[in-house]
């Protein structure tokens, strides 16, 4: 069982920030009753029905609207206020403190190649997913994307963009071209499952989520190879001369799995020989993920949450404390959620692949044939931000792109366990979220629904939206639709 | 393939031959004064004498929406609105269309028996909202939507062209 004491976050960190648990900071660092742990059996996972300790009632405030389908949101954290949102399209927008939204697009990929757009949005899952800033960004001016290529057939690229200081809310065509520097480019085998949100960590990496590549049920075995970049989480350092793309840190737990090596037979234990992993990706942080669309590092603690976008019937969201030194398994596509994958009934049997979820959330039928769900379904889950306001504790929100549901997660030191709470339900149709510079959680919604969808820009308008507890709405602000949980 | 065709319920159709069968004739005021008892104890029990204009409420709170006047006025349309009554439900062509429509923005949700997949079911009795059942309600949540994936489609299908759909799910499940 993997244990995580207070004095382990503090002594044994490889991703947190130095200054995250200084001195002054230690009273609140040890607070917790009771370490968390990640669960060791399938019941100690949590699901809806639990209690958050100190949630509040939650309202959604409206901040702008009129986006098309948008998927991504992030705030650069310069001091501007600005909040940037990104749309399934090509572009990204600028929400100024205020509310207001920026007539030009911050980037606009859709035209700075005189041939056409540079980004693949044939189906719902493709387009410009996430926009991060550098943590440095207010020097450099570094601002980083995902997206589909349309030039590469639907590949992942992840580029790099330098603002000009002369135009802050704006990187003209001719800046795009200019400064333009590719980092990664991941061909993509179908359509679907290609994760989308990148973000720096608060180790100064740069994180991608990777779905696995697409269709359904992972025929490529990608959540298991090694050898490949799907089905992955990605850290990559970035800080690199202009010629080189990136670098692989270190600490990456497969750094040196694959390195040339002269071979000895003898004197070696079989943990040792199980570091060998040969033709294994460098890159991977974390393996055994179906579709990491989102995923949101706690600013406080440094924990890393991740939504992994579940089949037919289980969505996932998995925990990885600061003190992670990365290599987690998540089981896919052996197991989906705590479940077997293919789930064939009630009372399945099988092993628990690596590492367990936190919390996980059905389907409106969690197996086949089951009863219907009228409460606490999902098909979807979009990790929108961690939360540590309003009595909330480094509590995970996590909307669903099917339901409205607003899902909270968190850790209940009191009873020593995981719970998880449908906080509430709303008419929205969740998308992406993130943190503003106050430490509010964004959300974003979108009408862009499979069979619905009729491109980018003709789908009708989405919104966005800051979670507040329900007694700090300012008077006269647009609140979103909501209902309680039942 | 035969699509079975649903009946209208008794629950709209009742009314219009009440009506009839209650209209002043010649077979003298005795028998007229007998049908209107009859017709006023049909009340009392509970069965409603005539088809009432319905109200559409939003599912997920129950509030009356304003469902404007359609671009494209039908006669179905227009009979639905004023009565809550779907007359697609007995027309093969508009049954044909339904199907179209359900097979091109539905079943992917949906699926092809309206039983659902990834979404509520359309067929039985146990339904997420209960006004699916009924089909001023079904209508209603097309209209203004519901939640989550379930966006309004007031955007995408005509009033007249919901209606088809409607008409075709409820040959769904029989």
């Amino acid at each position: 069982m993997r244990t995580f004491s207070v004095l382990g976050f503090l002594g044994h960190d490889s991703r947190r920030a130095p200054s995250l648990c200084g001195a002054l900071a230690l009273a609140a660092c040890l607070a917790p009753a009771v370490a968390q742990q990640i669960p060791t059996s399938p019941d100690q996972v949590a699901r809806p029905g639990g209690m958050i300790p100190g949630a509040p009632k939650l309202a959604l405030v409206k901040i702008a609207d009129g986006f098309n389908d948008p998927v991504g949101v992030t705030a650069a954290n310069d001091g501007s206020g600005r909040i940037f949102v990104v749309e399934r399209v090509g572009r990204v927008r600028v929400v100024n403190k205020d509310g207001k939204v920026n007539p030009e697009p911050f980037l606009d990929l859709t035209n700075f190649n005189p041939l056409g757009s540079d980004v693949q949005t044939g189906f719902v899952e493709q387009g410009l997913w996430s926009i991060a800033f550098h943590p440095k960004f207010k020097e450099n001016g570094y601002v980083y994307v995902h997206y589909a290529s349309l030039p590469f057939n639907g590949a992942s690229m992840i580029v790099r963009f330098t603002v000009d200081p002369s135009s802050p809310d704006r990187i003209g065509k001719e800046q795009i071209v200019k400064s333009a520097k590719v980092l990664m480019n991941i061909p993509q085998p179908y359509y679907n499952h290609y994760g989308g949100m990148i973000a720096f960590g608060p180790d100064g990496m740069l994180y991608i989520g990777k779905g696995d590549g697409g269709w359904e049920g992972d025929p490529l075995n990608a959540g298991q190879d090694l050898t490949v970049l799907w089905a992955k989480i990605l850290r990559i350092d970035v800080d690199t001369e202009d010629e080189v793309p990136y670098r692989i840190p270190k600490d990456n737990p497969f750094a040196r799995a694959d390195v040339p090596q002269l071979m000895s037979l003898f004197g070696i234990t079989e943990e040792g020989f199980a570091a060998n992993q040969i033709k294994s990706k460098p890159e991977t942080w974390a393996y055994g993920l179906r579709n990491p669309y989102s995923f949101h590092f706690d600013r406080d603690s440094g924990d890393l949450f991740i939504a992994d976008v579940g089949q037919n019937h289980w969505e996932e969201i998995d925990w990885q404390p600061a003190s992670s030194k990365g290599g987690e398994n998540y089981g896919w596509k052996f197991n989906q959620a705590s479940h077997c994958h293919p789930i064939t009934g009630p009372d399945e049997k099988c092993p628990i692949v690596g590492v367990l979820p936190v919390a996980e959330y059905p389907h409106q039928e969690p197996y086949p044939g089951a009863e219907k769900l009228k409460t606490g379904w999902g098909c979807s889950a979009q990790g929108l931000g961690v939360a540590n306001y309003g009595g909330m504790t480094k509590t995970y929100l996590v909307g669903d792109w099917c339901s409205g549901r607003l899902f909270g997660v968190a850790w209940d030191a009191q009873a020593s366990k995981w719970v998880m709470q449908e906080l509430l339900q709303t008419t929205l149709q969740f998308t992406a979220g993130n943190v503003d510079a106050d430490g509010f959680v964004l959300a974003t919604n979108c009408v862009c629904f499979y069979t619905e969808d009729k491109g980018p820009t003709a789908n009708p308008p989405g919104s966005l939206w800051r979670i507040l507890p329900a007694d700090q709405v300012p008077q006269g602000a647009e609140v979103a639709r909501t209902r309680p949980s039942s | 393939m035969r699509v079975p065709v649903r009946r209208p319920d008794r629950r709209s159709r009742a009314a219009p031959r009440a009506r009839r069968r209650g209209a002043p004739g010649t077979h003298g005021a005795l028998r007229t004064a007998a049908l209107l008892a009859v017709l006023t104890l049909l009340c009392t029990i509970g069965t409603p004498a005539r088809a009432e204009q319905p109200v559409f409420r939003d599912p997920f709170d129950g509030r009356p929406i304003d469902v404007p006047e359609a671009k494209t006025k039908t006669p179905a349309l227009e009979h639905f609105k004023r009565t809550g009554e779907n007359r697609y439900r007995d027309e093969a062509s508009a049954l044909r269309d339904g199907k179209a429509l359900y097979e091109q923005w539905c079943q992917v949700c949906h699926d092809s028996d309206g039983s659902g997949k990834m979404c509520p079911a359309l067929i039985g009795s146990d339904h997420i909202y209960p006004q699916t059942a009924d089909d001023a309600g079904m209508f209603a949540i097309l209209y203004v939507g519901a939640s989550g994936a379930m966006q309004s489609f007031a955007g995408r299908l005509s009033q007249d062209e919901m209606l088809r759909v409607i008409a075709y799910v409820r040959t769904l499940g029989k």
